[in-house]
């Protein structure tokens, strides 16, 4: 027995005598995803006080502070984060949902847990301090990070630890949203971009005991206090179908202004990098002495703009000073999510328009809580882009499916006017300015999917029996020019070429029977099968057969290697490339 | 195909899971401390801002309430009684529509909370959406309520009726108080209550009910022998008016309503004509006086422009005065001629309706006149 053999005798021996696993991979897997679920909703928890402890400290108890906190605050905690992102944590800058998604498809699912720490300290900070931003986006890549770290300490492969940071993601997504299933969704969406059901019940899982430890501890009560919706007459849609409009056009203010800014102060001196956060906590603690609403996440001010506590006007006036504090406080550089400030300005927006819509018609119109609820899908599809995302989420915030038609409306009318005036979405759009090419999950989704129909040929004629002999087919074949033929024997398709009937025939074969002279069996396709999926099923040079779904026997077309590389090609010139 | 890699190199699982489950319980021990902090300074902060938006509210400054509970309300959400108590500052302040809407966030959450639909009530009524408000009434009244509710409940009662008399709403009003009655013991302080809100929703049958019932257990209470005084005064018995709106004035300190309407009840009783137990030659005088008093009030009201104005009114009060002139012809045939007094009187009291009609209120004798021919005592003994 050589060496080699007796090591390998040796290591069998070894795995016989270790110990059974406990659990099978996919059990362990989901078990890691309720753990990791359950991590992350604790950190969110302390990010959550942490935010809160800062906002007492800096700003003070009351909801408005005064006006020398109110304007020194955000400055100051500015400055201290611009130091401490610049020195320390260079990748806690921004909202966090890029650079979770940036971890996914760049480092395998490594996020350092250094990252971790400096977005949790620079991102409480400056919520906490008054900057214009929100604890959802940073609260997703902290719980992707503790994931991420979870999964380099358990020296799981780089594929599971790729797989495990986007569960981190949705807990923590959940836990700060208290909403399940949009940050289900919104990871899917956003961050994963594909359905997979392998990963599905592991990202459902861990939501939902994000959710659970966040609200043990910070109790289960909604966000927003929602009254209760009625649709008073079908003609109110139009009302609605209006907020789509403002939604969509103030979407697009909202992304040109950040999407204009961002590369300008980012090509200035890197010592400007220490003084923009203050810059921006100046103009936001400037704009908080006339409306202190637009300070932080504001969900205070978005719940009292739900019970009509502001005059149309105002609200009007509250939605375009959000849009410049946000955009002074993201461009900046300061680590803070969009999600909060993107609900406040579509909360806003839907109330205004109910406000107007009160002056205009007050009999068709109907309670203002619905309209911001509806107006915070609105701005969700509009500048984040996540359409499935934003209607769920306002189906789980309201809590009342009664007000799904209006949601799809104001959220379809504004993602279209987004898009159309706005053709990079916003997460695509940042990726591409930090120089970082990321799958963008809004072309994933629109790509059109190739199927067998788009390239498969006519069915060669004739299509011989598997019972006829040589000589039968031979006769069939003589008045056409194919050079090969398909041979049906009750469903099982197989090939036969005319020189091997002619050999056959030549050689004493022709009494035959062709299913025993033809080739194998070959896979068949539908026609609505995916091209990838014909691919799959196709070996080298083969043809395949595509035949009707309700009867194998009837043959549709068949398709080949080049048939699908034609396709490809046709449907590449169609978006602009060339050859 | 190549498998997938293992999660885990075999044997590592139980000690991955055991430091995992550690992890976790150390990690909620952590937090609960920290939560455990921050919800103590939430409750505290909560309280301190709920107390001086109570103050605020009761130095009647409605604006910094607000501004206080408004604060208490971000550190304790879920605390009804703050939002009931925002609802009342902002109703106070006249923002009506916000407070509504917190409000019915609050009553979507317990529908049958006593409170809740009270200051939905008072939003309505103050709102003058008066349908609405006593729906919601009707609701707070049924409703819970966590300490003496059959006392708020006939609070509400009152303030629901008070709200329907205001509104003229007086059917209404008498549907609420008869409810009331039922659920309220004889003699109560608040009988007296519900006698006087009968008699403004004109339910003065069962207003001099109330009031006798009372009298039966106090015969000196001064506002039940006003009410049943004015009760039968209105009922047109103006005998036993004058004599429970006598003793009424004569107990207690001045009430200047019972001091008119007993006025006005010993006009009657020197006027009338048809009064029992006085002597034909008397009763003669009396219907003589009544058609001179007529006479002159139709005479006036012809000499000065006619309210009405058309012509029809006018040729109908120079017929009234003509008959007026054939009456008084015929005062000598009145003696012992009941038909005759009815005939004459029956002119007299037509003419002074006629007279109201077109030239205003009477007064005095007029009215005594006017108030005689409207009630039952119309009629000769």
């Amino acid at each position: 027995m050589s060496a080699r053999a007796a090591a390998a005798g040796q290591d069998d021996a070894v795995l016989r005598q270790a110990p059974r696993p406990l659990l099978r991979e996919e059990q362990y897997f989901l078990l890691l995803a309720i753990v990791i679920g359950v991590y992350s909703g604790l950190a969110v928890v302390c990010f959550r006080l942490a935010i809160e402890w800062t906002r007492l400290w800096m700003l003070g108890p009351a909801l408005t502070a005064s006006p020398l906190r109110t304007l020194a605050a955000p400055a100051a905690a500015g400055l201290l984060v611009a130091l401490l992102v610049v020195r320390l944590f260079p990748r806690a800058r921004g909202s966090g949902v890029n650079q979770t998604k940036s971890a996914v498809y760049i480092y395998d699912g490594s996020i350092p847990f250094r990252t971790v720490v400096g977005k949790f300290i620079t991102a409480a900070l400056a919520i906490g301090s008054g900057h214009s931003l929100g604890p959802e986006d940073p609260s997703l890549q902290v719980g992707a990070g503790l994931a991420s770290a979870i999964g380099r300490r358990l020296h799981l492969s780089r594929e599971r630890v790729r797989l495990i940071a986007p569960l981190g993601a949705a807990a923590g997504l959940a836990a700060a949203f208290n909403s399940p299933i949009a940050a289900v969704l919104f990871v899917i969406e956003e961050v994963i971009g594909r359905w997979s059901a392998g990963v599905l019940g592991a990202v459902v899982l861990s939501a939902v005991s994000g959710t659970v430890v966040a609200r043990w501890f910070l109790g289960s009560e909604p966000m927003f206090r929602v009254p209760a919706f009625e649709l008073r007459n079908p003609a109110e849609l139009l009302a609605y179908a209006a907020l789509g409009v403002v939604g969509g056009l103030a979407s697009v203010v909202f992304l040109k202004l950040v999407l204009g800014l961002r590369p300008r102060l980012k090509a200035l001196p890197r010592w400007t990098q220490y003084l923009q956060p203050a810059i921006a906590g100046l103009i936001v603690g400037a704009l908080g002495l006339f409306a202190p609403q637009v300070m932080g996440a504001g969900y205070e001010a978005m719940d009292q703009a739900m019970h009509g506590q502001y005059s149309w006007q105002l609200l009007g006036g509250l939605a375009g000073l959000k849009i410049a504090a946000t955009a002074a406080s993201f461009v900046s550089g300061t680590p803070g999510g969009l999600f909060a400030p993107t609900l406040f300005i579509g909360a806003m927006l839907g109330a205004a328009v109910n406000g107007v819509s009160q002056q205009l018609a007050p009999h068709l119109t109907g309670p203002i809580g619905a309209y911001a609820l509806v107006g915070m899908g609105t701005a969700f599809a509009g500048i984040l882009r996540a359409p499935m995302t934003s209607v769920f989420m306002v189906l789980e915030v309201g809590g009342n499916y009664g007000i799904i038609l209006p949601v799809m409306i104001s959220n379809t009318v504004a993602y279209l006017i987004s898009r159309s005036l706005q053709r990079t979405p916003l997460f695509d759009e940042l990726s591409r300015q930090d120089g970082i090419d990321l799958p963008s999950m809004e072309e994933l989704r629109e790509e059109r999917t190739l199927r067998v129909e788009d390239a498969m040929q006519p069915p060669p004629s004739p299509v011989l029996d598997a019972g006829a002999t040589v000589d039968d087919a031979l006769k069939q074949v003589a008045g056409s020019s194919g050079g090969f033929f398909l041979v049906n024997g009750a469903g099982a398709w197989r090939i036969v070429r005319r020189p091997e009937l002619e050999q056959l025939g030549a050689s004493g074969a022709a009494m035959h029977k062709l299913h025993t002279v033809a080739g194998d069996v070959l896979p068949v396709v539908h026609p609505d099968h995916s091209l990838e999926h014909a691919l799959r099923m196709m070996k080298s040079g083969q043809l395949l057969p595509v035949v009707h779904r309700a009867s194998v026997a009837q043959l549709l077309g068949t398709v080949s290697a080049d048939d699908i590389l034609r396709a490809y090609h046709e449907a590449g010139r169609e978006i602009g490339i060339e050859d | 195909m190549a498998a997938a890699p293992p999660i885990l190199r075999r044997g590592r699982e139980p000690a991955a899971l055991l430091l995992l489950v550690l992890g976790v319980a150390l990690c909620f021990i952590a937090v609960s401390f920290l939560t455990r902090q921050y919800k103590e300074r939430r409750d505290f902060l909560a309280r301190s801002w709920y107390a001086r938006g109570e103050q605020a509210l009761a130095a009647g400054d409605s604006a910094r309430a607000i501004a206080d509970l408004r604060n208490a309300l971000a550190y304790d959400r879920d605390n009804s009684d703050y939002y009931l108590l925002l609802g009342e500052a902002l109703e106070r302040a006249g923002q009506g529509a916000e407070s509504r809407s917190y409000l019915l966030g609050l009553l979507e959450a317990d529908p049958a909370s006593g409170r809740v639909n009270l200051d939905l009530a008072r939003i309505a009524a103050g709102e003058g959406a008066i349908e609405q408000a006593r729906r919601y009434y009707h609701n707070a009244i049924y409703g819970f309520w966590p300490e003496n509710a059959p006392e708020q409940r006939r609070r509400l009662r009152f303030e629901l009726a008070r709200l329907l008399l205001r509104h003229k709403l007086r059917n209404e009003a008498d549907s609420e108080l008869v409810a009331l009655l039922e659920t309220m013991p004889r003699g109560s302080p608040a009988d007296l209550q519900a006698g006087e809100l009968l008699l403004e929703a004109g339910d003065y049958s069962r207003a001099y009910e109330v009031f006798t019932a009372s009298l039966r257990s106090d015969k000196r209470n001064i506002v039940a022998l006003a009410g049943a005084g004015e009760a039968a005064f209105q009922q047109g018995d103006y005998r036993s008016a004058r004599s429970y709106l006598a003793r009424a004035v004569e107990l207690g300190p001045v009430n200047t309503r019972a001091a008119e309407l007993l006025a006005a009840a010993d006009e009657i009783a020197r006027v009338n004509p048809l009064a029992p137990l006085i002597t034909s030659a008397e009763r003669v005088r009396r219907v003589r006086q009544a058609v001179k008093t007529a006479s002159a009030r139709i005479a006036d009201c012809i000499s000065s422009t006619p309210r009405a104005g058309d012509a029809q009114s006018a040729s109908a009060l120079v017929s009234l005065a003509a008959q007026l002139a054939g009456a008084e012809k015929q005062a000598a045939r009145l003696h012992d001629n009941p038909e005759a007094i009815a005939a004459v009187l029956s002119t007299v009291f037509a003419a002074e309706a006629a007279a109201e009609r077109n030239c205003g209120p009477a007064t005095g004798a007029d009215l005594a006149l006017l108030r005689i021919g409207r009630s039952g005592e119309a009629r000769v003994p």
